[in-house]
């Protein structure tokens, strides 16, 4: 499951955030709005994007908790929602 | 105006080239931002609009003084928006206008009829100019937004419109108003945005970015320019118009017995604002493509623009022999080609 919602996760930021994890030399614990990939539009489209693809509902806090700035934050998040792939 | 550059090819659907970031386009012709429009299955218009006023009925009459503050730039959307929040919903609204220096004078006529019609307070708020103008500088400079902007409008739109809404954001928190509302139409912001909470602390974490990107090119002093957000509380993001069956027959039926009228000198797209064309000339340059493609592309996928009439709208680019006084008013240099290509 993890590594199901990791790539799914990771093919969405790529294409929409217009970076290539090596090259950026970026790993799952790397900060997205530190190294200037994401800014607020991109957290409400990500938010968007989370709670589509896997069926989960984000709170307030999940909006400030810094897991969601990284891969591996994501991840977790959505494991602890129990979140499932909804669409393939 | 991209001389030596072959035509892109585009997505038969929806018109968007192969020159777009991070777009694939699939065998058939169609493009995957067509097939995750497709697969996403989106909230009905209907059932956005129910939770929109579900959150409207909420706090109407709550706060003191003011329901929403509505950022409002005078042009024909933010128009239709104040004149919904008011006769449709009730809501006791607050404008902000932003005068980047390039608002006409008929935008500043139309927000004053509009405004009076509608029996609202307004704000104008004028940055100093010589901050503007750095400003704009670095934006057509490149690179002083995150690389997606580049997808969603111009270097200088996107400059606007941070500091247009830290602006709104930070009004409504002076006056304890619980919604921020924008007149943003579909393409132009997510499509979950219609009505969201956000907590204070995550738009904070976008304005300290703000911050920092200014300062990395301006020097700290920008940093004042740019509102910080501590506290807990939240604000409602409103975007209205993404579930309002947005056409421009509808809304100048009503925004025109307000006063409304559309100005002539601004332009091929904007309805408020003479440096919209340069920051057009500028992206389409540096990246290869439209900066409206993006929003007018997903208005096709939605059915709510043809694509020949989005075609239409993204091949007539302005004119730069028409931008002399902007790029004069810039400070940047009239001979040379002023926007790199990336
Ligand atoms: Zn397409």
């Amino acid at each position: 499951m993890s590594n199901a919602a990791r790539d799914v996760i990771v093919e969405y930021l790529q294409a929409t955030f217009l970076f290539d994890l090596r090259q950026e030399r970026l790993d799952d614990r790397s900060n997205l709005f530190e190294a200037g990939f994401v800014d607020s539009y991109g957290l409400v489209e990500l938010v968007g994007f989370l709670e589509r693809t896997f069926s989960i509902r984000l709170t307030d806090s999940d909006l400030t908790s810094p897991r969601l700035a990284s891969i591996d934050g994501m991840v977790r998040m959505v494991a602890e929602k129990g979140g499932a792939i909804s669409h393939g | 105006m991209a001389e030596g550059r072959a035509a892109p090819r585009r997505c038969v659907r929806c018109v968007l080239p192969d020159t777009f970031p991070g777009l694939t386009m699939h065998a058939d012709g169609v493009c995957s931002l067509c097939r995750d429009f497709d697969r996403a299955a989106p909230d009905t218009e209907a059932t956005a609009l129910a939770r929109l006023e579900a959150a409207f009925d909420q706090v109407r009459g709550k706060s003191a003084r003011y329901d929403a503050v509505v950022a409002y730039s005078g042009g024909k959307d933010s128009s239709w928006l104040l004149y919904l929040l008011v006769r449709r919903w009730k809501l006791r609204c607050l404008a902000v206008t932003i005068d980047n220096g390039f608002v006409v004078d008929q935008a500043l006529t139309n927000i004053r009829a509009v405004t009076d019609a509608l029996e609202v307070d307004h704000i104008l708020v004028r940055p100093a100019f010589g901050f503007l103008r750095q400003v704009y500088q670095e934006s057509l400079r490149g690179g002083l937004h995150v690389p997606a902007a580049a997808t969603r409008a111009s270097d200088i739109c996107n400059s606007c419109i941070g500091l247009i809404n830290n602006h709104v954001v930070s009004t409504a928190v002076h006056h304890q108003a619980p919604i921020v509302a924008g007149g943003y139409v579909a393409g132009q912001v997510p499509r979950n945005s219609a009505i969201l909470t956000v907590p204070l602390a995550a738009l904070d974490a976008g304005a300290r970015s703000l911050q920092d990107r200014l300062a990395d090119r301006l020097g700290d002093g920008a940093r004042a320019h740019v509102e910080r957000f501590p506290g807990a509380a939240s604000v409602m993001i409103a975007n209205p118009l993404l579930v309002s069956s947005y056409s421009e027959e509808r809304l100048l039926a009503d925004i025109e017995p307000l006063g409304w009228r559309r100005p002539v000198d601004t332009g091929l797209h904007s309805s408020n604002c003479r440096l919209n064309d340069l920051g057009i000339l500028a992206h389409h340059q540096r990246y290869g493509f439209h900066p409206y493609v993006g929003e007018l592309a997903e208005q096709v996928r939605r059915g709510s623009l043809s694509r020949a009439e989005a075609l239409k709208r993204i091949e007539a680019l302005p004119d730069i022999q028409e931008l002399r006084e902007e790029i004069a008013r810039l400070g940047l240099n009239q001979e040379l080609a002023p926007f790199p290509r990336q």
